[in-house]
Formats: C-alpha cells, structure tokens, sequence
C-alpha cells in the first residue's frame, strides 16, 4: 500500500463569480522515499492540491475525493486531528521564506514550537535538538543563531530554518512548494541540494512543486503536469524526458530557454492565456490553447492513456501529439 | 543581545519627544495620586465655613472654595479619583474588547459576524448618552460610572482586535504556524496577540485620557463620584455658580482634567513611534 494515495481530488473554490475548480479529479500516489514533482504554469493548481493535502484550504472552498494517508483518510478528520497530522508527519515548505517566520520570536524559539508540541520535549530537549537540527540544515554557528531573530538572518537562512521547522518532527512527507522561487541562483542550489540530502538520508517522501523543469528534473523520480486543475501528464521523470507526449508539455519543454541554441530564434510561446477557472471547458482544459483541439476535445474529458509503462497522458490524440515534433505544433 | 536592544529601546523612548513631554505630564500626575495617599497640603474634606474663599497662600496653595477646603488637596485626591476610575474602566473594555477581537478573528463565521455587528450596535448609541443612561437605572455613584465607561470602552477595542488580528492572520508566517500543526487557539496566543500588542497599548493610553474625560463629565453632571469624595467633574460642576465670584475654583479642576488628557494623549502617540519597528527604521 503506498504512503499517500490521492483519488479524485477536486478543489472547488467559491468566488464572486461563482464555483471555480482550482483542482480536477486528481489522481497520483506516493511511496516512502519516493520523490514526485509537480510541474506546471502559474495558477494551474499546483499550490491549491498542495494546501488541500495539509488541510490549509480557505474556507471557501470544497474538497472532494480521497486523500488517504498511511489508510487514512485525511478529508474525513476534524481540524484538531489535522492538527496532530500537520508539522508532525505532513510537513510543508512555503515559497517566501522572507514572510513565513512571526517577526517576534527568535528563530530557535519558532524550531522549538513543533517540538515541544508534537513530541512533548522539554524546554532543554527542545534546545539542544534545535541547536543540532540548525547544525543540520547547514547554518553556522547554530549555538548563537537560536537566538537570532528572523530579521537577522538572509533569504537562505531563513528559508533553511523553515526547513529546520519543517523536519523536527521527522515528518513522512515533506511538501516543498516552490521553495527556491524567491531565493537567488545560486542559492538556489544549495537549498534544492540539501532537500534532497535530508529527504535521502532521512527516508522521507517528498513532492516538490515548482514551474522551473531544471530543478524538477535535478530533485525527482516522478513527474505529475498540471494545467487547468487537471493533471495532463504524469510519469517517471526519465520517461517524461525522453518522450514528451502531451501537447501542453511539450509546449511547456519548448519554451525553456536552452543552452547552446542562442541566437537561433525566438523562444517558443504557448499562443493564449491561463483558461479561467470558472469558465473552464468541460472536456480537456487545454482545449483553448492546443494546436490538435477538435470538437471532441471541448465536450469529453480524455482518458489517462498508459503509452508506456507507467507514463500516462491525457489526450484525445495522442498519436498525433507523438508523430509530430514540437516546432510544428507551436510555431 | 538583549542589552543593545533595550538600549536602542531607551533610545529610541529619548528621542521621540512627545513620549518624554506626555510621560512626564503622566508621571507628575501619577505623583500627586500617590503622594495625596498619605499626604495633602490641607484637607480635602473638612468644611470651615470661616476659611470659605481664602486666596492662595503659604497654608493654601491654590486657596479655598466656598466651604473653605483646600484646593490643592482636593485636586490631588480627585487625581486618585480619576486614575482608578479610568484604569479600572480601561481594564474592563480591554480584556473583554480583546478577548472576544481576537475570538472573532481566530473563528471567523458566525462569531465573527454576532460580535462585530453586537459592537456595531453599541457603537450607534452616543458614547455619553449610554453611560448616562446606565448611571440612571443603576444609580449614580463611583462604581457605576467605572461599569458605563468600562461598557463604552468593549466595542472599540474588539473592533481594533479583530481588524489588526485579521490582517495578521493572512499573513504568511501564520499559514506556516497553521502547516507545524498548531491548533487556532494557540496561534491566537503566540502568533497574533504579540504582533498586535503594540497597537493595543497605544490604544489604551487613548482611551485612558477619553475615560478621564467620560469621568469628569459623569462626575459634573452628578452622576459619577459621590461627595464628599474630592472629583474634578464635580468640582468644575460647584464652581459654575461662582464663575463670577470666584473663576480660579473653574480653572483649576479644568487645568487638571486639561494636563491630563493632554499627557495621555501625547504619551500614547510616542508610544507608537517607540513601539512601531516600521517607523523607528526609517530614522
């Protein structure tokens, strides 16, 4: 039985303007030790599959389907249930490291917290494990650091305390959502490289979400595509790279700026927007923007195909997505 | 570490001047409660009719009214007066007011929505009015008056609470309080309240200057402090007979009434400068 197994999540949002499905009828599963990559523009869901994983969802808003975690069902707990699932072994990393610790307490004061609230730990426990786990995430001088505030610290120190937070209690899933969006290049790295040693040596899971391809190349075993609140193409993340079948990846893979093809053109551009959540078409959400669509592609949801062994796509034609390069789709 | 950072508390407490103006305003007035405890120039309550309208002299600094007691003191001891009303007033308004702000904010929904428009409804009464009003069904007296004022004082700190608590609930750092598995109550207590603490101090010295205020005036219009006890509001109420007679008996109790607002006020605006981080940066 796999860790965490999502079935048919849906996100329903409600705004001004009526229900919007942030996310639709999600599906992927997650085994111990097991790293998956959530790629996809912004505003495809991403984040919202995210929250509703943790149970953070606003409050308007609906959450369907299945979300079972080590044969639990999580959409069934109550919040103070949640409350003991969340930091303890479901844990999250934001994306803004520079907002996501309270300003008025140190640092070693904010690691301590879930210590001292999941595992019961002393105030003298709590400190030296916060000491060691500050050791850990590769900040000097940890012994002085604890007392530091957060606005003492830089963007990369702050977002290696966050993820100092997030490991204290040894959690079993690590959700790292867009962690090194606001960080520099070169940082970057060194974050990305130390989520991935602390995930390999730890034994944790981890979904690792992010728009950039080369970090979700680099950090994962399987790759889920989102766009429009669907997953349109999901796969081991080698078999991903070495045939992109969905119209919507393959746009997505042609639109990154490469190395070594400067100068030779422009870069390629996916013609149209984002598809309003609230006026999404009902059959395949890539409908507006792809260069295959049909009639049959507006009005039925495509079925997730198994092109190869545990590469799936959603497509109504998925042959004529695979015979043609992606210059001629998008050009 | 935790030197430099009283240190630059201190300094940053030197530098704004309306903190140092309305603290020591506040503090001279806290002197006169304390001292008055033990020790007045006169009597603040001993009626000699032989000594009524003496001008100020080595025995009575400020004079006497027309049952000859002493001025002074009676203005010292109605410093005491004042102070307890509006601390006690100021307490109850800030504990309640806080309290169900910060419920309102933590449980959103219908909570929200019943305190908010509860306080929205007590806000649509005069301030005044509705304290008068209680004073007249239960009776007018010190206790009283403390309870109408309290009542007053609910509202407008719910209605701070829970506007500032919002703001800091949509802040990131909560959702990340939220991920590590802490339940709303104790985010409520570890995360919001600190961060808001400051705009509730500042608040609270404002309305300590509006309840000495509300005090005087409950106290003038025969509702507040019963005599003989000494009180401000009273005695600007025995002098308007006098006005012409005898003006300084108006002044003197209005001086008081005016030195203390005024300190208070000017107190509560330095703490802001002092106790905002974001504007102390920019010096």
């Amino acid at each position: 039985m796999s860790l965490l197994d999502v079935k048919d999540l849906s996100v329903i949002l409600s705004t001004s303007e009526g229900p919007a499905r942030a996310v639709r009828n999600l599906n992927f599963r997650l085994n111990r030790g097991e790293t998956l990559g959530i790629v996809g523009e912004s505003g495809c869901g991403k984040s919202m599959a995210a929250l509703a994983l943790m149970g953070l969802l606003p409050e308007q808003s609906e959450t369907v389907g299945e979300i079972t975690f080590d044969g639990q069902n999580l959409l069934d707990k109550t919040d103070a249930e949640m409350c003991q699932i969340r930091g303890n072994r479901l844990a999250m990393i934001f994306q803004e490291p520079m907002t996501s610790l309270n300003p008025v307490h140190t640092v070693g004061h904010q690691i301590m917290e879930p210590l001292r609230l999941h595992r019961n730990m002393s105030d003298n426990q709590a400190k030296s494990e916060t000491i060691r786990l500050l050791d850990r995430v590769g900040i000097p001088n940890p012994k002085e650091r604890v007392d530091n505030y957060p606005h003492q610290l830089s963007g990369g120190q702050r977002q290696r305390v966050m993820i100092a937070i997030a490991l204290s209690c040894q959690p079993d899933i690590l959700i790292a959502d867009e962690p090194t969006t606001a960080l520099d290049v070169t940082i970057q790295d060194q974050i990305l490289e130390l989520i991935h040693t602390l995930v390999r040596e730890e034994g944790m899971a981890l979904i690792l979400i992010s728009h950039d391809l080369g970090v979700i190349s680099e950090n994962t075993d399987n790759i889920l595509v989102m766009y429009g609140g669907s997953a349109v193409e999901t796969g081991g993340t080698e078999q991903i790279f070495d045939e992109l079948i969905h119209p919507y990846t393959q746009g997505l893979f042609a639109a990154m700026p490469k190395l070594g093809r400067a100068r030779s053109g422009r870069l390629v551009t996916i013609p149209g927007t984002v598809p309003d959540l609230i006026s999404l078409p009902s059959g395949c959400t890539f409908t507006d923007r792809c260069p295959l669509a049909t009639d049959m592609c507006r009005n039925t949801p495509p079925p997730a195909i198994e092109v190869t062994a545990n590469h799936f796509a959603s497509c109504h034609h998925i042959d004529a997505a695979r015979n043609r390069k992606t210059e001629e789709l998008f050009s | 570490m935790s030197e430099d950072r009283s240190l630059s508390f201190v300094n940053r407490c030197r530098r704004s001047r309306s903190f140092v103006v309305g603290g020591v305003m506040t503090a001279f007035l806290l002197m006169c409660a304390i001292v008055s405890l033990f020790w007045t120039p006169g009597s603040a309550y001993d009626i000699t009719i032989a000594n009524r309208f003496l001008p100020p002299s080595g025995a009575h600094w400020l004079g006497t009214d027309q049952f000859g007691r002493d001025i002074a003191s009676m203005l010292m001891t109605g410093t005491q007066n004042s102070i307890v009303v509006a601390v006690v007033a100021v307490s109850i308004g800030l504990f309640i007011g806080v309290g169900l702000g910060l419920l309102a904010a933590a449980k959103r929904g219908w909570t929200e929505e019943i305190i908010m428009r509860f306080s929205d409804f007590s806000f649509a009464f005069p301030a005044i009015l509705s304290a008068i009003m209680l004073t007249a069904i239960l009776g007018p007296g010190g206790v009283n008056s403390i309870l109408a004022i309290g009542l007053y004082n609910i509202p407008v700190f719910a209605r701070l609470t829970r506007g500032s608590a919002n703001s800091i609930w949509a802040r990131e750092f909560v959702m990340a309080a939220r991920a590590s598995g802490k339940g709303r109550f104790r985010i409520t207590f570890e995360h919001i309240l600190p961060n808001i603490l400051s705009i509730i101090i500042v608040q609270a010295t404002i309305l300590f200057a509006i309840a000495i205020l509300a005090e005087a005036a409950l106290s003038y219009l025969g509702l507040g402090t019963q005599p003989p006890e000494p009180s401000w509001g009273r005695m600007l109420n025995e002098a308007q007979t006098l006005m012409f007679l005898d003006p300084m008996q108006a002044i003197y109790p209005g001086f008081a009434i005016a030195i203390a607002v005024f300190g208070l006020n000017l107190l509560g605006d330095g703490l802001r400068d002092v106790l905002d981080p974001r504007l102390s940066r920019k010096r």
